[in-house]
């Protein structure tokens, strides 16, 4: 078992607030030099899962495992992770240099070493090695220039860097970032995804990158983790977690305009929505899903009244009101259909895909009865 | 207009009082007595030879030199003491903060009782375990230090919340991110994180001990009246005997002169160093 | 820090702190002969408190110190409000020539100490025949240049927006003063009025220059003189008068502890 040194495995992790549940038995593998993504609304335990993993909260039961160690035990600062918190959390004292320097200080040089005055004298060679790789670092991140500054004169996007820099330049086995897109411009966070992901590849090391923005979570990683009130609903690649969701929830988390969910007719025989024959067989399905990319104009298929027409340039939004079951839908088209559309209209969108979902949330694998129908 | 009553108060209690001080202290004025004169500085030069406030001078400054730093140390460590465990936060503030908002001349009679050399419980407890206990407040060895020890209690609690009050202020993530980066130690977190964090707070507590310290009065007019031999005078209490008891009132304003002048000079020391140091976020 | 050896140090260090506080209530309630036996028990053999208390009930006017505190200290408070207020808010929010320049000059007066304009007020009092009159107790510090810079920083922070509201609705300055500004002057006047009565109630330095008949004396000139006149070495009576005059403030406190630590706080930052 194991996952190759660089790897990282979280079996049945459990932690507990009082008598709050923040995580609920957790189990999560990530391969050595993955780009793992774990989103999932706020309160849902993500934050505090990452935090476990850096030792900086224990659980209650479980194991974390970094390669063939057992972690668990040990305190952050003994665990050899770095991490990007959401604020950035800059000294804001010292200079860009010196909170770079600080994580190679604080382990390459002992507590006599690290004595204001005297400590310099007694490690000229180490702290000369501690400078050439600071500078290393803020030049591969593009802020070899600011490095005299202090956090209060940078801009937001510069400080992010000198998180990034404090991060990267030890080398670290595990690497942890906390929304770090969250405190930026709309704009500069498309661009930073990008270079996020590059250092990502430069770095190499497994990363585990929390956010609540699913769009972030799907662009930049290898594989998308799932989390809603403490567990882990699926982890998959991202193509996978849209396509293939294996849980009601995580169908309507991931993707936007969010898929449109309706009730089914009866949970036993044919699936029915609304009277509506959806071609498909699914025992205990009671809930029936189709993305609004999905739902296309037709002669037949689901009856609705068009309430709403969004015009967003490359895309046409439809908010319309199914109405056997008065259920809320949104369907996707192309700009051109405006042309033939309006306001107040009734007609039939039938689905191209449907997805099928039992009582409890899950995903019922469901079988088309007439491949001709689908 | 609105302004206008506090200006009338301000011009009539403060600024104009301030202004007769400066002037009263180039004259020879003495309450009772019939006219004055000026005397240019031979107040101030009185005041350099006058061997009572040579010695209010010198103990003011030892008095001062003891109770700053062993209060803000007290006041440092109390505030650490609370602020890195979860329970009794509440009911330890309250406790140590009492003395802030004590009648300090009836706590200075309990004190009184307290190092009473015969009947009271520490010369009673020093006893116990074979050692005479000195006459805390009666001799002049000791008297400064025990007004000292009592000067200490009664700001310590005061600074401690001032201290708290910084501390509460250092973002919590620094803390997590300094564990991250490998400081392991209580000891390496506090020079990492909280020390430098809390420069503007302790720099702030500093100036107010200080400035507190040099206008100790109460302590002294409860206790010891200057004594035993000018053992425990201070430029507020030879400030009040000249003025109030002796109502030698031009020298008693030379020597008001003199602790304003000082007081203004800590304060100046203090915005310097300040300004010198707010380049941070 | 683990939790034990925490919780140790600072009970440790707490009963310290409460040390006088201790003794100032047990020999209260001690006999005189059991408080010259220099003993270390706290616990009184023979009950005494009706003796120490009544001594100090009967022979020195306690509730009329208390009363005089407590005149006194409102008398300095509203006045001070009613100085300050106005003038904070003036100076946070009405535009008028020279306002910068009145507000440093203005901000000078947090350099002087208090004892600084002492002799010429008592001179001017003597003068004026107000000596050992309430009058005398007051006035000096109806102005409190911190009170203005309280008010005016928060004032600053009060949005433009409430009262450009209220001039709308009709209302005219006075009435945006009374109806607007007051009532959300609230928090801050608070914490004022903590500071004040606290700094005011434990008073010596002025109270002992200007007062010298007894109906006048503060509760601090009441114990002092107690101590100095008639108590002799009657720790019993005297302690129990040094409990009755701190207890309302410690007992305030105890109440309102946030109010009270807010209130002192900002007075750090007068200095």
């Amino acid at each position: 078992m194991g996952v190759g040194l660089g790897g990282i495995i979280i079996e049945q992790a459990r932690k507990a607030y009082g008598t709050v549940a923040a995580l609920k038995g957790v189990s999560l593998t990530i391969a050595a030099g993955e780009f793992l993504a774990l989103v999932g609304p706020s309160g849902c335990g993500k934050t505090t899962l990452m935090r476990a993993i850096a030792g900086l909260e224990t659980l209650d039961a479980g194991r974390v495992i970094f390669g063939e160690d057992d972690v668990t035990a040990r305190r952050a600062a003994d665990r050899d992770v770095a991490m990007v918190f959401q604020n950035y959390a800059l000294y804001p004292h010292l200079t860009v240099f010196q909170n770079i320097a600080v994580p190679l200080v604080m382990r390459r040089l002992n507590a006599w070493q690290r004595l204001p005055v005297v400590g310099p004298l007694a490690s000229r060679q180490a702290r000369a090695a501690i400078a050439a790789d600071v500078r290393a670092a803020a030049e591969s991140l593009a802020i070899g220039h600011l490095l005299a500054r202090k956090p209060g004169q940078l801009s937001g996007g510069q400080r992010q860097r000198v998180a990034l820099g404090r991060a990267i330049v030890r080398h670290p086995r595990v690497f942890l970032m906390d929304e770090p897109l969250s405190n930026l411009d709309a704009s500069l966070r498309t661009e930073t995804r990008r270079e996020l992901v590059d250092l990502h590849r430069r770095v190499g090391a497994a990363t585990i990158y929390v956010t609540h923005d699913q769009s972030e979570a799907m662009t930049m990683a290898d594989r998308v983790a799932v989390m809603m009130d403490g567990e882990i609903l699926q982890v998959a690649t991202p193509e996978a977690i849209y396509a293939d969701p294996a849980d009601l929830r995580v169908a309507g988390f991931v993707g936007s305009p969010r898929i449109n969910v309706l009730a089914v007719d009866s949970a036993a025989g044919p699936v029915r929505v609304g009277g509506w024959d959806t071609g498909l067989v699914g025992p205990g399905a009671t809930h029936y899903a189709v993305r609004p990319e999905s739902l296309v104009p037709a002669d037949d298929g689901l009856p609705v009244r068009l309430e709403h027409i969004e015009f967003l340039g490359d895309s046409l939004l439809l908010h319309a009101r199914h109405e056997p079951t008065g259920a809320a839908l949104v369907a996707r088209l192309e700009p051109q259909a405006r042309k033939s559309l309006e306001r107040g209209q009734a007609l039939h969108l039938r689905p191209l895909h449907g997805l099928l979902f039992g009582a409890d949330g899950r995903r019922i694998r469901s079988v088309a009865r007439h491949p001709a129908l689908v | 207009m609105l302004t206008g009553p506090a200006m009338l108060a301000y011009l009539a209690m403060l600024l104009v009082p301030t202004l007769a001080v400066v002037v009263l202290a180039f004259t020879d004025f003495e309450l009772g007595m019939p006219g004055f004169r000026w005397v240019g500085f031979d107040n101030f030069a009185d005041l350099l030879t006058d061997r009572t406030v040579a010695a209010s001078v010198r103990n003011t400054a030892l008095y001062v030199a003891i109770v700053t730093p062993a209060s803000i140390l007290a006041g440092l460590g109390l505030a650490l003491l609370i602020e890195s465990g979860l329970r009794g936060k509440i009911v330890f503030r309250a406790i140590f903060f009492l003395p802030v908002v004590s009648l300090m001349v009836a706590m200075a009679t309990a004190w009184q009782y307290l190092l009473h050399p015969t009947i009271g419980p520490v010369n009673a407890l020093l006893r116990m375990i074979g050692l005479a206990g000195p006459n805390w407040l009666g001799s002049s060895d000791w008297v400064l230090i025990s007004l000292g020890a009592i000067g200490v209690w009664e700001n310590a609690g005061f600074n401690m919340v001032l201290v708290l009050a910084g501390l509460t202020a250092i973002p919590r993530e620094l803390y997590a991110a300094a564990e991250v980066d490998g400081a392991r130690s209580a000891v390496a977190r506090f020079r990492l994180v909280t020390w430098p964090l809390l420069g503007p707070t302790m720099l702030l507590v500093t100036t107010i001990t200080t400035i507190r310290s040099i206008r100790t009065f109460d302590t002294v007019a409860t206790l010891t009246q200057g004594g035993p031999n000018k053992a425990s005078e201070m430029i507020v209490w030879t400030i009040y005997q000249e003025g109030f008891s002796f109502l030698r009132m031009g020298y008693a304003a030379a020597l008001t002169v003199v602790f304003l002048i000082v007081v203004l000079v800590v304060m100046l020391v203090q915005t310097r160093i300040i300004e010198k140091r707010t380049h941070y976020a | 820090m683990k939790a034990a050896p925490r919780l140790i140090l600072l009970s440790l260090l707490a009963v310290l702190v409460l040390l006088p506080y201790i003794w100032m209530v047990s020999v209260s309630l001690k006999p005189r002969s059991e408080v010259f036996s220099a003993t270390l028990s706290l616990i009184p053999q023979d009950w005494a408190a009706a003796q120490n208390y009544g001594r100090v009930l009967r022979e020195i006017p306690i509730g009329r110190y208390l009363l005089n505190g407590v005149f006194v200290c409102g008398a300095i408070l509203a006045f001070q409000l009613a100085f300050a207020i106005p003038a904070g808010y003036a100076l946070a929010k009405l535009r008028f020539p020279g306002r910068g320049a009145l507000f440093a000059f203005v901000m000078l007066g947090l350099l002087v100490p208090a004892h600084v304009p002492a002799i010429p007020l008592y001179i001017a009092a003597a003068n004026a025949g107000l000596l050992n009159s309430y009058t005398a107790l007051i006035a000096p510090f109806t102005i409190s240049v911190f009170g203005i810079f309280l008010f005016r920083q928060f004032f600053r922070a009060m949005p433009d927006e409430l009262l450009h509201a209220a001039r709308v609705d009709g209302m005219n300055e006075a009435s945006v003063v009374l109806r607007v500004v007051l009532p959300n002057a609230w928090p801050a006047a608070t914490a004022f009025a903590i500071f004040s009565v606290v700094a005011h109630w434990s008073d010596l330095f002025w109270p002992l220059i200007v007062v010298t008949e007894g109906d006048l004396y503060t509760p601090a000139l009441g114990v002092l003189w107690f101590r100095a006149e008639e108590a002799g070495d009657d720790y019993g009576a005297l302690m129990a008068a040094a409990v009755m005059v701190t207890a309302p403030l410690v007992i305030a406190f105890l109440l309102a502890q946030r109010r009270f630590i807010e209130g002192m706080t900002m007075s750090g930052l007068k200095g």
